[in-house]
Formats: C-alpha cells, structure tokens, sequence
C-alpha cells in the first residue's frame, strides 16, 4: 500500500521533533552530569548489648600533594587547593556523634565529586561503600572517608592540577573535586574509641558508655561519659559536661570538665601516637597542659610537670609526682595530700570540717584560705625555711621534737594540716 | 711442507716491496689530529656540561638549604605570625638566662623546667611539619601565638625560679658549688 | 715513549706487502693499511700486552684486506693435482731465483689462489680460517693452494731455467 504524501510528511516532522526532543535530553543529561554530584550514603547495622565502636576522623583522609597547594583558612573544614586555586579538597572536619537509644549504628557521609569524565564521577559515586562491620569480637569499624585510600593531587610548572582519588582496592579514579561529611549515630551504652592525628572537631551526645580517645591537635565537645581515657597532645579544648571517671594523659592541652566523681593525671603514659618524634622532650605523662575542672569528688595527679590545674570544688586530692605545676583550688571539701616540688597551692576555700591535708613540698608558694569556723592543728617542720607564715595567730600547741604543732580553733579536732616545705613561702589565713 | 714452502716462509721479510708512499702516513695523521680535535671538543662538551651540571647542582643544594632554614621563618611570616615579635622576646629572655647559675643540688630538679623548653621546641617543630603537610589552618596559628606566649611564660617561670632559689640560698646557703642551668 | 710515526715505519712495509699480496692493488692494500693503523692508534689503550702489537696489527690488516676482497675474488676451477709431485720436490732449484723475482712472480698468480698461497704460507693461517674467511670449503682452500705452489713453481722454473 503506498503512503500518502501528508503521512511521510508527519512522520519525517514527528522523526524530527524526536530528535530535537533527544537533543534537548543529551544536553541537559550533559549538563547534569558536568555539574558536581553528590550522594548521600546511609548504612546502618544492629549492634549488641555490648559494643566498642572504634572510628577515625575525617580529617584522616590520607593525603598525596606534589607541587602547588594552598589551604583555606576556615574552621571547620580541612580544604586544599590546586595550583590556580581552585579547591580540590574539602573536608568537614566537624563529626557529630549523636547518641540514641537504639541498638544500632548508623553512619552518613555525603560525598560530592566532580570531574572532568563523567564517567570517572559516577564510577567513584559506585564504587564508594561504607563498611560497617560487626567484628566477631563485637567491635565495629568505622571509617568516615569511606573506602578511600588516599586523595592524590600533583601539579607543576607546565603541569595543571591532576586530582586522582585511590580506593582501597587499588583503584586510581580522576576527579576535580572531592568533598565529604560524616555524622555518626550510635548506641548511648556503646564504648566509643576515637582516633586522629589531623585537627577536627568532635561533637558527642550523652554516652552512657566509655570513651577512649588517642588525638592530636584535636577538639572534642562532649555532653557525658561514664569512663573516659584521653591520651592527648595540643588538644585545645577538649571539653565535658559530665564525666563519671576520667584518666588523662596529655601534653599541650587545654581540658575542661565541669562535673566528675574520680579524674586521675598522668597515671599513663602517652600513647606513642600522642608523643613528639624524640622522646626527650617529654618525660612526664603530663606537662604544660591546661586543667580546668568543676565539680570533683577526687582527684588524683600522678605525674605533672608544669601543668596549670584550677579546680572549682573538689572533696579529696592527692598529687604524688608534680614538679613546677601550679594548683588551684577554689573549695577543697576534705583532703589533700601532696608530695611534690616546686608545685605552688593554692586553696581559696577550705571547708570547715576539713580532715587532711598534708604537704610534702619545696621552693614554692603555698597559700590556704580557712573558715574561721574551723578547728584544726597545724604542723610544721622546725628545719624548713618557711616565709609568710604569721605565727602571732595561733597559739602553739605542742613541741613534737622535728615539728611546732599549732592550733587553731577553741574546740578539739581531728582536721590536722602538716607542712613540710623547705623554702617555702606560706600563707593561712 | 716442501723445502720450497719453507724457503719462501723463511724469507718473506725479504719478499716486501721496497717502500711504503708517504701520502699513507700523511693520511694517518691527519685523520689522526681531526679525531684528536673530535675527542678535544667531546672532551670540552662534557665538561662543560658537568660542570654546569655541578653547578646546577649546588645552586639547588643551596636554595633548598637556604629554603628549609628558611622554613620556619617563611611559614611565620606568610601567616603573619612574626608581627608579635615573638621571637626576639624569646631569644632576649633566653640571653638573660645564658649566664644563669643554680646550687648542684637544686640542678636535677631544674632540668624539669629546660626539659619543657625542649619539649616545646620539639612541639613547635611539630607544627611546621603539619603546616608543611596540612596547609595552614586557623586552628594552628592560634595554637603557635599560645605557644609562644607559653615559652614566654615558660622563660619567666624559669627565672623567676632561679630567682627564688638563689633567694632562699642567701639566707639558708646550702654549700654547694653553683653550676649554669645550661638553657 | 715510541712515537706513533715510528710504529708505523716499524710496521708499514710488512703491512703493505701482506695486504698486497692479498688484494693486488697497491691503492687499495695502501688505504687498508691507513685504515688499520687508524684503528689500531685509536684502540691500542684496549691492548693489554704491548707486545703483541705487530700480530694484533697484522690481524686487522688481513681481516681488513681480506674483507675487501671477499665477494670479488673468483676461484679457478682446478684438475686433480698430484699431492706427492708437489711434496716430493726437495731439490734447491729455487736458491739462485731473486727474491723480486719470486715476488713478482707470486702477484701474478690468479687472485683466488694467490689470496690463498699468501694467507697460508706467508701469513700463517690455516685451511680452516681460510676457508671461513674467504666464505670457501676447506678442501678448496687446500687445492687452491696447492694450485698457486704448482704455478708458482712453474712460472719460477722458467727463471731457474733460463
């Protein structure tokens, strides 16, 4: 059967219109896909009554430059830029750790990509997996750059910047531009083990668990923790509300915590992570770090050197190793007992019904505020050169042969407070 | 061999012809100064070329001496580290302290005190090889000026330390000989 | 020091005459030689025994000659020559013939069997290194070697005779 004139004619200007049709697609489909693409990947696993999460930061991308790289000075972000200074690499370093309810653990991380094969995008796109792998001893892994091995980026004279991403598979995969940001939800009874050696920013909810952390230059915000043990080296603000039982070791820090029943200093040594490439440097478990805590029922300082320690209230404290740190106590409940050197104390305010303190110390400043409400003997060592001490206000109580004991108060006690500081310079009041 | 063979091997000295044309000779030796100036100027092209190679060389030996001595400084001042003078306030605090003395007994528990210089030194170290490999960031430049405002601190804690002890030595001398501190 | 001139006066005339008696040519036995002592006072720091110089010499001056000649010489076929009539002679009939004589009478013998006549009695080769010198069988290089003695012996004969 012939066709008619008109029908070729409808059908050439439909054939047409499909093709401009697909034309307009390809471009546009072209345009998407030069454009960055992002995919926001989610996995989540159940987990145990029991589980210990151990996970990296995300500034712990590996990273790869040769040539030309420049850095953005931001925050929050881990960026580097090429040799025109087009950004190449851009981290959030901020890792939110929320903790739930839930028996499970969730990991999110958006990676945006760009490069100049789409192809080479969309095959990263595929290629990226989370692993969250529940280990038979019931620890899950978690990385938050994913399965990326290393983030490549060279550039020369005659050279523009060449970005490669390498998975851990081996796999080289050319981009333009990589960005990634992880958050974390995990179990509030979880044991959480932090790892890092870049700067980020650490935000954690309520653990009801344990925290074991092992930074450098690191910032950790958190709520509340049951246990928690830091190995920390220029950590400026590493932060708490509430911790019940802390154990830290850390060197040119800045640690705050506002409430704890037991905080122990220096009883470890640095992690080797958190140590300076020569070990002499460094000899104490603490030194030339910032303390900061609120409320405390114990504190416990078992090796500090230079250390600057303010402490707001706390019941009980003892110092067994502290050579040139300085103490501050606002409000000092019970007791103290230092044996030290060259460690000025301070006490702003002793409580009234005050059991202990007992100073073993030298060359320093020692200065104790009393309630003049309080009853208490005063001991101290005849042989020491002690400066300041104003004698006319106590009456002396006996002559114990090597000590002057000195009382203070009308009524008897058992608060005692004994000195042994050679060249020291001591106030009470 | 026959007599005949032998007679004629025996003299083929004697079987020469009369002389050899001199042009032979010539020829020799011209060929022989046209490679000797070949091998004069190969000889000349590779050593030029070594030692411009040489040269090349120690001037990039130089420049990357010069470049990581430099480092420190190149990285404090890009990042404008240097306009707090810190560094000058050290070395001025550090001078006071060269000739400084303390009673042997009090040197141990001292070393303490100069371990946490080190111990700084070693940790400022530390922050330029993470600029190096990092990039500056916001975060470091801030830890570098607390840095220096601790030495600072560190040093007049240091003399403020000599100071007390050497106080409490005059009225209560513990007779000991004086050694320097060493910084 | 032995200057470079000295070695080749030492050497050029024995040179010339080898490869002469190799190629027929004096041009071209000339340019060999110039050719093999270039080569030998470039290399002659690879020489590890001074004394060796002349045979090492006399080496590159054959290999050189005979590379020139090898592809253009043409080998006479030959008859069956009686071995015993060539060895059997032992008389002296040869004694009074001048050695130019004997020389010239040497160049006149064809290229082929010449080439032979001279690498294996004046220059002490053998058959075999002949032969694969000269691309040849060894049974060939034999005969026409023998070939050149027959000739050689006859041409000379006539000199002794006269």
């Amino acid at each position: 059967m012939k066709k008619s004139s008109l029908h070729i004619q409808s059908t050439l200007l439909l054939k047409f219109n499909t093709g401009v049709a697909l034309m307009y697609c390809l471009l546009f489909a072209q345009s998407i896909l030069n454009a960055q693409i992002s995919k926001t990947y989610v996995e989540e696993i159940s987990v145990g009554k029991q589980v210990e999460i151990l996970s990296n930061v995300p500034s712990s991308i590996g990273v790869n430059v040769s040539g030309t790289v420049t850095t953005n000075n931001t925050k929050n972000r881990y960026s580097l830029s090429g040799k025109n200074g087009d950004l190449r690499l851009n981290v959030l370093k901020d890792l939110l750790i929320e903790t739930w309810d839930k028996a499970m653990v969730r990991q999110e991380t958006k990676i945006t990509v760009n490069s100049n094969d789409d192809n080479d995008a969309i095959r990263l796109l595929a290629l990226m997996k989370i692993k969250l792998v529940n280990g038979p001893d019931g620890r899950i892994d978690i990385d938050c750059n994913l399965n990326i091995d290393l983030f490549k980026m060279k550039n020369g004279w005659f050279r523009s910047d060449d970005c490669t991403i390498q998975l851990e598979s081996g796999e080289n995969i050319s981009i333009n531009y990589l960005e990634l940001e992880t958050k974390l939800f995990i179990p509030k009874y979880a044991n959480l083990n932090l790892k890092g050696n870049k700067h980020c920013i650490i935000r954690l909810g309520e653990l009801d668990g344990d925290l074991d952390v092992e930074m450098k230059y690191a910032e950790i915000y958190g709520v509340s923790v049951n246990n928690l043990r830091a190995s920390l080296r220029s950590c400026y603000n590493v932060i708490f509300e509430s911790v019940e039982n802390a154990d830290i070791s850390s060197s040119n820090s800045y640690v705050k915590i506002d409430k704890a029943n037991i905080i122990s200093i220096g009883s470890q040594s640095l992690n080797d992570a958190c140590k300076l490439a020569n070990p002499k440097y460094m000899r104490s478990n603490s030194a030339q770090s910032k303390y900061k805590f609120g409320q405390l029922n114990t504190l416990q300082i078992s090796d500090s050197a230079n250390d600057e320690i303010v402490i707001n209230e706390v019941d009980n404290l003892i110092m067994k190793s502290s050579n040139f740190s300085n103490l501050e106590i606002n409000k000092l409940r019970k007791s103290l007992i230092a044996d030290v050197k060259n460690t000025d104390i301070s006490i702003g305010n002793l409580d009234k019904d005050f059991s202990e303190i007992n100073i073993t110390n030298a060359l320093s400043t020692i200065e104790i505020s009393t309630d003049k409400a309080s009853n208490y003997l005063l001991s101290l060592a005849k042989d020491n050169l002690i400066e300041g001490f104003d004698e006319a206000k106590f009456s002396l109580y006996a002559d114990e042969g090597l000590n002057n004991v000195y009382r203070f108060g009308s009524k008897v006690s058992n608060s005692t407070i004994t000195l042994n500081c050679d060249r020291c310079k001591f106030t009470i009041y | 061999m026959n007599n005949f063979e032998k007679y004629l091997q025996d003299n083929k000295d004697k079987l020469q012809s009369d002389s050899v044309d001199e042009k032979v000779w010539l020829m020799i030796e011209n060929e022989m100064l046209k490679s000797k100036n070949r091998r004069s100027k190969r000889f000349l092209r590779i050593t030029f070329i070594v030692i411009f190679m040489s040269l090349l060389g120690c001037l990039i030996y130089v420049l990357q001496d010069q470049d990581e001595g430099l480092n420190e400084q190149k990285i404090l001042a890009e990042y404008d580290l240097t306009k707090y003078n810190f560094e000058e306030k050290v070395n001025t605090k550090k001078q006071q302290l060269v000739s400084a003395t303390v009673p042997e007994t009090k040197f141990e528990d001292f070393q303490i005190l100069l371990q946490q210089l080190e111990f700084m030194d070693g940790q400022f170290q530390d922050y330029i090889r993470y600029i190096e490999q990092n990039g500056y960031q916001e975060f470091i430049g801030d830890q570098i000026l607390n840095f220096y405002k601790s030495k600072i601190e560190l040093l007049d804690k240091i003399k403020s330390e000599i100071d007390k002890i050497n106080y409490y030595e005059k009225i209560k001398p513990s007779y000991t000989e004086y050694v320097t501190i060493e910084i | 020091m032995v200057s470079m001139r000295t070695i080749y006066e030492m050497y050029a005339k024995q040179m010339l005459a080898s490869s002469f008696r190799i190629t027929n040519s004096l041009p071209d036995s000339e340019d060999i030689i110039q050719e093999s002592f270039l080569c030998a006072f470039q290399k002659i720091e690879q020489l590890k025994d001074e004394g060796k110089f002349s045979s090492w010499l006399k080496q590159i001056v054959i290999n050189n000659s005979i590379k020139f000649i090898k592809n253009k010489t043409s080998f006479e076929p030959l008859d069956e020559i009686n071995e015993r009539e060539v060895k059997e002679d032992n008389s002296n009939w040869y004694m009074s013939i001048p050695f130019n004589q004997i020389r010239e009478s040497i160049m006149s013998l064809p290229d082929g069997c010449r080439e032979i006549f001279s690498l294996y009695l004046l220059e002490g080769y053998k058959h075999k290194e002949i032969a694969s010198a000269l691309g040849i069988s060894i049974s060939n290089s034999k005969s026409q070697y023998r070939y050149a003695l027959k000739l050689l012996k006859n041409i000379l004969m006539k000199y002794h005779h006269e």
